[in-house]
C-alpha cells in the first residue's frame, strides 16, 4: 500500500480582483511509496506548493481525496494528526521572532515533548544543518540562507518518517544547496524516511529523486524514468553536460500543431499544451519508421560549444526548435536545406489541458 | 522663549511643591486615561483579532467604518455619548453624566476603533504566514491562532500606546461628559483649557508640561515592555 496517494484531487484559487476561483492543480492518481524521494518539477506557478501543501495536509482538496497509510484524514477530523506525521518546509521561510533554539524546538513543544528532550533534538537538528552554536541568536541576526537551514532544521527535529519539502535549496548558496541534498540523502538511504520535494532545477531533482513528476500550469506529468535512465542522467547532471542532454523540449504555443499520430497521446480536447521529454526525442533522415514522427525542412542549424541548434519547418508552416546534443547531429546525417524527422519515443510526448487559448 | 522658560520653571515650582491641586488633576487624568485604555483594549483586542480571523459578507465594509471612526472628533463621540447619559436619555437612570466613571465610558468608546484597528491590522499583516508555518509544524487551529497573536505581540501593543496616547490628551470627551468641575471631574487637560481662558498662561503651559512628562513616562513603561520582548 502506498504511504501517501492522491486520488482526483482538485484545487482551486480565488482570483483576487473578481474572487472567482480558478482551478489551480488537477491531479487523477499520485502515489508515494514508503521510502523514495519524490521531486515535483515545475515553472513558476504551476501548482508545486499547492500540491506540496496538499499532501501535507495544510489544505483540503476541493475535490477528490488525499489518503495517507490507506485512510483519508479530513473527513475523520484527522487532518491534525497527519500534519504531524508530514510536516512541511514551506517555500517561503518564516521564523518566529524568538532565538533559533525557540524556533526549531516550536514543533517539538507543540507535540508536548518536555524542555530538555527537545533541547537535544533540536541541538542534533542544528547541526545536521550546519547551524551548531546558532541556537540563541535571534531570528533578526541571521542571514536568508541561515534562516532557510533553521526552517529545515524545525521540520528535521521532529524525527517524521514523511516530510514534505518545498524547494529545500531556495536561497541557499552552492555549498548549503550540496548540505541539504546530502540530508535529504541521509533521510531517505540511511532512516527510510519518505521525502517529497519540489523543484525549479531538474538537475537537482534529478540528482536527488528517486522519481520525478512534472506539473505544467497545475496537471501532473508523470515522468517514470526507469533506474537506468535516471542513473545515467544522475552521472550527466554531476556534470556541465546535463542541459545539453535532458531537460525538457516544453510547449508549443503555435496554432494547430498535429498530434493526433503519435504515440502515447491520450485524448485531449480543447487548448492544449504539448510537451516533449527530450530522452525520447531523435532527429534522424526523413523515412524514419512509425507514425510517431514529424518530418519537415531544416531551416536552421545553429552550432554552439556543446550543442547544435537545429529549426525544422513543418509542411503546416510551423516552426520546431531543437537542441541536439554535440555530435548527434552529425552522426543523425541531417543537413541545412535538407528534410530530417523528429522521431518520438512511445511515452515521450504528453499533452496537457492549457488555460491558454491560443495554443491548440 | 521667556514666556516657556517661565512656564518650566512655574512647572518644576508646581511639582517641587506637590501642589495638591495639579496632584489631584494628574491622578484623575492619569486614573482616567490607563482605566479607558484597559477597557478598550479588553474589548478592542479580541474585536481586532476576530475581525482578522473571520470571513464573513460586509466584513470589508465593517473595517471602512472601523477605519472611518479612527477619525471622529472627539466632541462628536462625547456629544453622542451625552444624549445617552443625559438625564432623558436611555442610560440617564445610571446618573454617570458629569461623573467620572461617564468620562471613562466616553474615552473608552472614542479609543475603542484604534485598539480594533491597529489589532486588526497587525493580526492582519502576520496572520497567512505565521499560521501555515505553525500548522506545517503540527500545530492545531487554536495552537495556530496563538502563534499569530504572539507574533503579533507588538502590532497589538502598540495599538495599545497609540490609544492611551489619544486619550491621555484628549480634552472634548472630559470636557462634554465630565463638566470640568472641581474636585470632581476637572482633568489636566480640562484644568488647562480653564487656565487659558483665565488668562493665566504660564500655569497652563506648566501643566501641559506636566502631562507631557507624565505620557513620556507612561510610554517609556510600555516600550521597555516592547522592548524586553526582543526587537524585530
Amino acid at each position: 500500500m502506498s504511504l501517501l496517494s492522491l486520488e482526483r484531487v482538485v484545487q482551486h484559487h480565488r482570483q483576487r480582483a473578481s474572487g472567482e476561483p480558478v482551478e489551480a492543480l488537477r491531479v487523477g492518481q499520485l502515489e508515494v511509496q514508503r521510502g523514495e524521494v519524490l521531486a515535483v518539477l515545475g515553472a513558476n506557478g504551476s501548482g508545486k506548493s499547492t500540491l506540496l501543501e496538499t499532501m501535507a495536509f495544510l489544505r483540503p482538496p476541493d475535490q477528490g481525496r488525499v489518503l495517507l497509510g490507506g485512510d483519508d484524514p479530513w473527513p475523520s477530523d484527522g487532518a491534525l494528526a497527519a500534519r504531524r506525521r508530514c510536516p512541511m518546509l514551506l517555500q517561503k521561510t518564516l521564523l518566529f521572532s524568538t532565538t533559533v533554539l525557540g524556533n526549531v524546538t516550536f514543533g517539538l513543544r507543540l507535540r508536548g515533548l518536555d524542555a530538555d528532550s527537545a533541547r537535544s533534538r533540536a541541538l542534533r537538528a542544528l547541526d545536521r544543518v550546519g547551524l551548531a552554536g546558532f541556537e540563541q541568536r535571534r531570528h533578526h541576526e541571521l542571514s536568508g540562507g541561515e534562516a532557510r537551514r533553521v526552517a529545515l532544521a524545525r521540520v528535521l527535529a521532529l524525527d517524521c518518517d514523511l516530510l514534505v519539502l518545498d524547494e529545500p535549496t531556495a536561497g541557499l548558496d552552492a555549498e548549503g544547496s550540496l548540505r541539504v541534498e546530502q540530508l535529504v540523502r541521509e533521510l531517505s538511504r540511511e532512516r527510510g524516511a519518505t521525502v517529497v520535494l519540489s523543484s525549479h532545477s531538474q538537475r537537482r531533482a534529478v540528482a536527488l529523486a528517486s522519481r520525478v513528476v512534472t506539473l505544467v500550469e497545475g496537471h501532473l506529468v508523470p515522468v517514470n524514468l526507469d533506474n537506468r535512465a535516471l542513473g545515467r542522467l544522475r552521472r550527466v547532471a554531476e556534470g556541465w553536460e546535463f542541459r545539453a542532454h535532458a531537460g525538457w523540449v516544453h510547449v508549443f504555443d503555435e496554432r494547430s500543431f498535429a498530434v493526433d499520430a503519435w504515440a502515447g497521446i491520450g485524448p485531449c480536447e480543447g487548448p492544449v499544451h504539448m510537451g516533449l521529454s527530450a530522452q525520447g526525442v531523435r532527429l534522424r533522415p526523413p523515412g524514419a519508421p512509425g507514425p510517431a514522427s514529424l518530418e519537415g525542412e531544416v531551416d536552421t542549424i545553429r552550432r554552439e560549444a556543446d550543442a547544435s541548434r537545429v529549426r525544422l519547418r513543418l509542411p503546416q508552416g510551423q516552426r520546431v526548435r531543437a537542441r541536439v546534443p554535440l555530435g548527434e547531429l552529425e552522426r543523425s546525417g541531417v543537413r541545412l536545406g535538407g528534410r530530417a524527422a523528429l522521431v518520438f519515443a512511445p511515452g515521450s510526448v504528453y499533452l496537457v489541458p492549457t488555460r491558454r487559448s491560443a495554443s491548440s | 522663549m521667556g514666556t516657556l522658560l517661565e512656564a518650566l520653571l512655574h512647572a518644576v515650582r508646581l511639582i517641587v511643591g506637590l501642589d495638591s491641586a495639579l496632584l489631584e488633576y494628574a491622578a484623575r487624568s492619569l486614573y482616567i486615561a490607563l482605566l479607558s485604555t484597559a477597557c478598550a483594549s479588553l474589548l478592542g483586542v479580541p474585536a481586532g483579532v476576530w475581525l482578522a480571523e473571520s470571513e464573513f459578507p460586509g466584513r470589508r465594509g465593517l473595517v471602512t467604518l472601523l477605519n472611518t471612526l479612527l477619525s471622529v472628533p472627539t466632541v462628536v463621540v462625547g456629544l453622542l455619548v451625552y444624549a445617552f447619559l443625559s438625564r432623558h436619555g436611555p442610560l440617564g437612570e445610571l446618573g454617570l453624566l458629569f461623573s467620572v466613571p461617564g468620562i471613562i465610558l466616553g474615552e473608552t468608546l472614542l479609543i475603542l476603533p484604534i485598539v480594533t484597528a491597529f489589532t486588526f491590522a497587525a493580526v492582519t499583516r502576520l496572520d497567512v504566514d505565521v499560521r501555515r508555518t505553525a500548522l506545517s509544524l503540527g500545530a492545531s487551529p487554536s495552537q495556530a491562532l496563538r502563534a499569530v497573536l504572539v507574533e503579533s505581540r507588538f502590532g497589538i501593543l502598540a495599538a495599545i500606546i497609540a490609544a492611551y496616547g489619544r486619550v491621555v490628551g484628549e480634552v472634548g470627551v472630559a470636557t462634554i461628559l465630565g463638566g470640568n468641575a472641581d474636585a470632581f471631574t476637572r482633568t489636566m487637560t480640562t484644568a488647562i483649557v480653564l487656565e487659558v481662558n483665565m488668562g493665566r498662561f504660564e500655569v497652563a503651559l506648566a501643566m501641559g508640561l506636566v502631562l507631557l512628562a507624565l505620557s513620556f513616562g507612561i510610554n517609556a513603561l510600555l516600550q521597555l515592555v516592547q522592548g524586553s520582548g526582543g526587537s524585530r
